[in-house]
């Protein structure tokens, strides 16, 4: 187990060390950061300021160098446009996101495992095509257009959410409703079909043969065995709600990562973008290792085939 | 309980005895008709229509701006869809915009593709060195969220159509040479490569003869996972304002900009969503039967 | 069957629950806030008025500190903290203090403290932003107490009119204690307002400052929140949860119009609109660089047409480079009018009646309305015969490519705002050749002598004189095409009265509920 955990740990080492890189070549791909700085009020002084500030005049490979270093010791650079550390902006941020990923989380779990089990247990039925039509809605939708629609609709004709900004729990329904939508849809279907297969196994109609009542048969047996697939994409999902919830936190001004990356692009803030891109990484990476080793842990079967991989 | 319905039936298996060729089984699902006849419908519109659009998608009218879908001529035009803010035909733009998000989930599924193929089979097949840094690249990539990734490219690359597919390719490879090369690991061991071997077969002929049409099959199980996830990037790209600029339309694009005239002109957002959404719909349709005639292992296999 | 009516009777709290939660939000929102809750579209980005002159930091910051000079709604000068002032010299200001006046952690406000906020915005080290619309300035002496003296480097007759929008005054000893740092989290001033809190990229929070020295402002609490997307900003606008929103773009006017606790005011412009051609080195024989050309493409422009569309009805036509509320601004020229049978005549006498290409470099959401704009005016050039294409650009490559003079268009798309309010500051900065704006080079001399001219006028009645002489001639020469006003429209609740100033900044001090 413990073979198995230096790895994996090794292997995230890597993957972040290439996100470094990844972010690094971005930047610099682009030729001269500061010089897109530019707007009425900034001028050249203010570029060159920059310029020498973030040491952009020296050679590409003393750069790269620094910048290792300096994302070693947990240093993310300044922000162009506010002067403030990159790390401290992303802490304020970063909290916010976690509150969105969570109650999207949440949304998904009960919405989709719920929507699943209702539809694998009735499969066939009327029920069940309602539920994969929804779910197939859920994943065709753009988040952005429901998002916008949700607003009209309950923000503004009915008044009964507010509309955007960071507040209490109204103001977290409708973006993890729209967040944790779309991830509900995608595990919805894959709680049906695990829970099909599952249900068809054979220890399950031994159960059943034994005299079991259904509700503990489901509950007790098929579900659990049904929930490792499930729990492996919710975990994946996680991760990408941590890193990826742009577009609903930009409909709805939370005040998360996702926004603060997405204005750092159209204000060309490039050490915002970098610092949000490798946090991101991180993040994802983090919550992709602990879903790994909660798997591994628990399904000894997958351990031994994943370290032969 | 009455009324409880648990089911204890073994799933129904896409491995029954087909001899009807794929696409006719797959046609013959209801939901696998729905998405064709949908797809169809809307390639006969991008490919088709969107050349002879009703009006021209740049013609303005100023004096008759944000005026709802109507039957009824209004200063010697009908608008079926309405118009826009500066008093554009949304129908056409709405025709335009379908085919420029069609030929850039198009492009960048066969790109991406060919290019994750290359990696992957070149990578698989060699090993050595240049597999252990293309495959730390590949996690690393893989390794930051994708909708942040394009944006973090996006703002090193510009705006606009070629940037956007580049974008998107660059976010899309990785997904396909990470499976293409677990498979072609698979085949190197198999028989028939080893046989080939033997016989002096170069390496090249190898990868190509026996290789690529056993890998083919599952690249283009992801091939149809990829093009509904590429719509709803650009769309999304677009909508944010960092995809296709105007005046070229895209259905993102004019979400995006009717956002603000959502109040007087539900139309207008409203419009291209639906279209999004059953461009997308179409593809999952389809997937999702694809995926079942193609390998039914991967049943139930949703985007991740 | 006992499971059965567990459930019913969990599902029935669940609801109640859910129906009180509602209820009592709805509820809420019916009685009238005392707390003014304003949205802009950016957070402010430090407290410290020397490290940022960006439009969200002042407009927070100017509820919380004061400047010397204050400007009311039309820009009119008006005693701050300064009581009066007057030119001893022609290169040195005097200005007498207000006495009694305190920093809201007590420290006394004095001359010294003047001093030591100009040398410190000037100071190099500190990198402020707006030094150079300051770097007239070569010192600052303190006269005793209650009088400080200016000395410029050259005759500055308008230093007071600057001094109303820079130079906001900082506290000394709250500096030296605490490091600068600490001015940046938790700004420190003498305004009407005082720093209470501030929520990163959310809200700032102020309260009324009841010894402010021009009286306790009306309203006590402020929150001014960041709302980045427009359609955001007016649906909370329309849902009560604030009761100002600022910037509100052209498309969002109708809703605020048509609901009845919102109302639409739209404050004057600083902000002008403009194709800025591109001038640079160009060749005698290109269509530009003939100013009968540069004229014809002015009437080609309906610019009634897209006010009343895009820009829905806000905004007037302007006809050279200065707006009516900026001093010395002739107002009795009119905007080239709509006439596209001129403009075809014009290009037909310069030897363009095929038309000719023109590429326009525009942008997309930086401006308010400016992607519609630019197309709009593209369409109605090519009308006439001139071939116009728009390339939408990001505006960081737009104006770095201006800056270095290497722009591949024709023409760019822009909007020139001159927050002091004096009408030849827009061509010195847009139009003045050695500018680093300007794309009209090597230019006109004429031109550039009287922006010169004007620079150095001695008093307001020569400025004027000056100012028209250079409209007339900016008429003919045509370096742009102008269009209109750049629109300053908020939306506020009903019950709110308040003016919206044309700097744009958020003072509340002014603001109060009508009771209805």
């Amino acid at each position: 187990m413990s073979g198995y955990l230096v790895r994996r740990l090794a292997l995230s080492a890597t993957a972040m060390l290439g996100v470094i890189t990844i972010v690094f070549v971005l930047l610099h791909v682009s030729g001269d950061p500061a010089s897109l700085l530019v707007t009425q009020d900034a001028t050249r002084q203010d570029m060159e300021r920059i310029r020498q500030a973030y040491g952009l005049d020296r050679p590409l490979s003393v750069q790269y160098a620094r910048f290792i270093a300096r994302v070693a010791r947990g240093d993310l650079g300044y922000s162009y446009r506010q002067g403030l550390p990159v790390t401290e902006l992303i802490a304020d941020h970063l909290g916010a996101t976690f509150e969105l990923a969570l109650a999207s989380l949440a949304v998904a779990i009960l919405l989709g495992v719920a929507l699943g089990m209702a539809a694998a247990t009735r499969r066939g039925s009327g029920v069940d095509t309602a539920a994969m039509t929804v779910a197939l809605l859920g994943t065709s939708m753009p988040s952005f257009w429901l998002g916008l629609l949700l607003i009209i609709v309950f923000g503004v004709k009915l008044g009964w959410l507010p509309i955007s900004g960071y507040g209490g729990w109204d103001h977290l329904v409708m973006p993890a409703f729209v967040l944790g939508g779309f991830y509900a849809a995608q595990v919805s279907r894959l709680t049906r079909t695990s829970l099909l297969e599952v249900l068809a196994q054979d220890y399950i109609r031994t159960g059943r043969a034994k005299g079991l009542r259904d509700r503990v048969v489901l509950f007790k047996h098929a579900l659990r065995n049904a929930a490792l697939p499930v729990l492996t994409v919710l975990g994946l999902s996680f991760g990408q709600m941590l890193g990826g919830a742009l577009i609903v936190e930009s409909i709805f001004a939370w005040p998360g990562m996702g926004r603060l990356a997405v204005q750092a692009v159209l204000g060309r803030d490039f050490p915002v973008v970098q610092g949000a891109t490798i946090v991101g990484a991180a993040v994802f990476l983090a919550v992709n290792l602990t879903v790994d080793l909660v798997y591994g842990w628990v399904d000894p079967r997958l351990r031994s085939a994943a370290q032969r991989a | 309980m009455a009324g409880s319905t648990l089911v204890f039936e073994a799933p129904r298996s896409a491995r029954s005895a087909g001899r009807a060729s794929p696409i006719l089984r797959l046609l013959r699902t209801p939901s696998g008709a729905v998405g064709a006849a949908l797809l169809g419908i809307l390639l006969v519109a991008g490919f088709g229509a969107s050349f002879a659009t009703p009006y021209d998608p740049a013609a303005q009218d100023l004096r008759n701006t944000v005026h709802p879908p109507s039957l009824v001529p209004v200063r010697g035009s009908v608008h079926l869809l309405g118009t826009d803010q500066l008093g554009r035909d949304i129908l056409s733009r709405l025709l335009v915009g379908l085919r420029i998000s069609l030929l850039v989930a198009l492009t960048v599924v066969p790109l991406s593709t060919a290019l994750g193929l290359a990696v992957g089979m070149v990578t698989g097949y060699r090993g050595g060195w240049l597999d252990v840094a293309l495959m730390r690249l590949v996690d690393a990539q893989l390794s930051i969220p994708t909708l942040l990734l394009a944006v973090a490219v996006v703002a090193v690359l510009g705006t606009g159509l070629p940037q956007i597919v580049a974008v998107l390719v660059i976010a899309g490879w990785p997904g396909y040479a990470r499976v293409v090369r677990a498979e072609v690991l698979a085949l190197r061991e198999r028989e028939f490569a080893a046989a080939a071997r033997a016989v002096g077969a170069s390496d090249i002929r190898i990868l190509a003869q026996h290789v690529l049409p056993n890998v083919l099959p599952t690249v283009l199980v992801l091939g149809t996972l990829h093009l509904p996830v590429v719509i709803i990037f650009e769309a999304a790209l677009s909508f944010l304002g960092l995809g296709i600029q105007p005046p070229t339309p895209s259905l993102g694009q004019m979400i995006g900009q009717a956002q603000d005239l959502v109040w007087q002109a539900w139309w207008m957002p409203t419009i291209p969503g639906v279209t999004i959404t059953l461009v997308v719909l179409a593809f999952n349709l389809l997937g999702d039967r694809m995926r079942d005639v193609l390998d039914p292992r991967l049943r139930g296999l949703g985007p991740v | 069957m006992r499971r059965g009516r567990w459930r019913t009777i969990v599902a029935l709290y669940a609801a109640a629950a859910v129906v009180l939660a509602l209820g009592s939000g709805v509820a809420t929102q019916a009685q009238p806030p005392r707390v003014l809750v304003v949205a802009q579209s950016a957070d402010m980005a430090t407290g410290d008025p020397a490290k940022n002159t960006g439009l969200a930091t002042i407009a927070v910051l100017a509820n919380i500190y004061d400047t010397l000079v204050h400007r009311d709604a039309s820009l009119n000068l008006k005693p701050g903290l300064a009581l009066s002032w007057r030119a001893v010299d022609p290169t040195t200001w005097e200005f007498k203090l207000r006495k009694g006046v305190r920093f809201h952690d007590g420290e006394p406000f004095n001359a010294e403290t003047v001093k030591f906020s100009f040398d410190r915005m000037l100071d190099p080290k500190t990198r402020w932003p707006g030094a150079g619309a300051l770097q007239l300035i070569k010192a600052v002496t303190v006269v005793d107490d209650g009088t400080v003296r200016f000395t410029t480097s050259q005759p500055w007759p308008s230093m007071p009119r600057f001094l109303g929008y820079y130079g906001m005054i900082v506290p000394p000893g709250y500096l030296k204690q605490n490091g600068d740092d600490a001015l940046a989290r938790h700004p420190v001033g003498t305004g009407p307002y005082r720093f209470v809190r501030w929520v990163k990229d959310d809200r700032v929070e102020l309260e009324a400052n009841p010894d402010y020295w021009g009286g306790r402002p009306k309203i006590s609490r402020v929150v001014i929140r960041v709302i980045p997307t427009d359609a955001a900003r007016v649906a909370e606008l329309l849902a009560g949860s604030v009761q100002l929103a600022n910037l509100v773009p052209p498309e969002l006017f109708g809703a605020l119009k048509t609901s009845s606790k919102t109302k639409l005011v739209v404050g004057k412009s600083l902000s002008v609109f403009f194709v800025i051609y591109n001038l640079v080195n160009i060749a005698k024989d290109k269509p530009l660089a003939d100013p009968r050309v540069r004229q014809a493409l002015n009437y080609a422009i309906d610019r009634q047409a897209i006010l009343a569309s895009v820009m829905h009805n806000v905004g007037t036509p302007v006809a050279t480079f200065c707006t009516a509320v900026m001093t010395g601004c002739d107002t009795s020229i009119p905007p080239f009018r709509y006439d596209p049978g001129r403009a075809r005549a014009l290009l037909r006498e310069a030897g363009y009646a095929d038309g000719f290409d023109f590429s326009i470099s525009g942008t997309s959401g930086t401006y308010p309305g400016d992607r519609d704009i630019t197309l709009a005016v593209a369409d109605q050039l090519n009308r006439i015969g001139v071939r116009a294409r728009v390339h939408v650009t990001e505006v960081g490559v737009q104006l770095r490519a201006v800056l270095d003079r290497k722009l591949p268009e024709d023409g760019w798309f822009t909007r020139f705002t001159d927050f002091f309010g004096i009408s030849t500051i827009i061509p010195l900065r847009a139009f003045y050749s050695p500018g680093e704006w300007s794309q009209w080079r090597p230019g006109y001399a004429p031109f550039n002598q009287l922006v010169e001219a004007a620079q150095a006028a001695p008093d307001e009645a020569k400025l004027r004189e000056v100012s028209r002489r250079l409209q007339l001639m900016y008429k003919e020469q045509a370096p742009a095409i102008t269009l209109f006003t750049a629109p300053n429209a908020n939306g506020m609740s009903r019950d709110l009265e308040w003016t919206p100033r044309p700097d744009l900044e958020l003072t509340m001090f002014d603001a109060s509920w009508n009771r209805r």
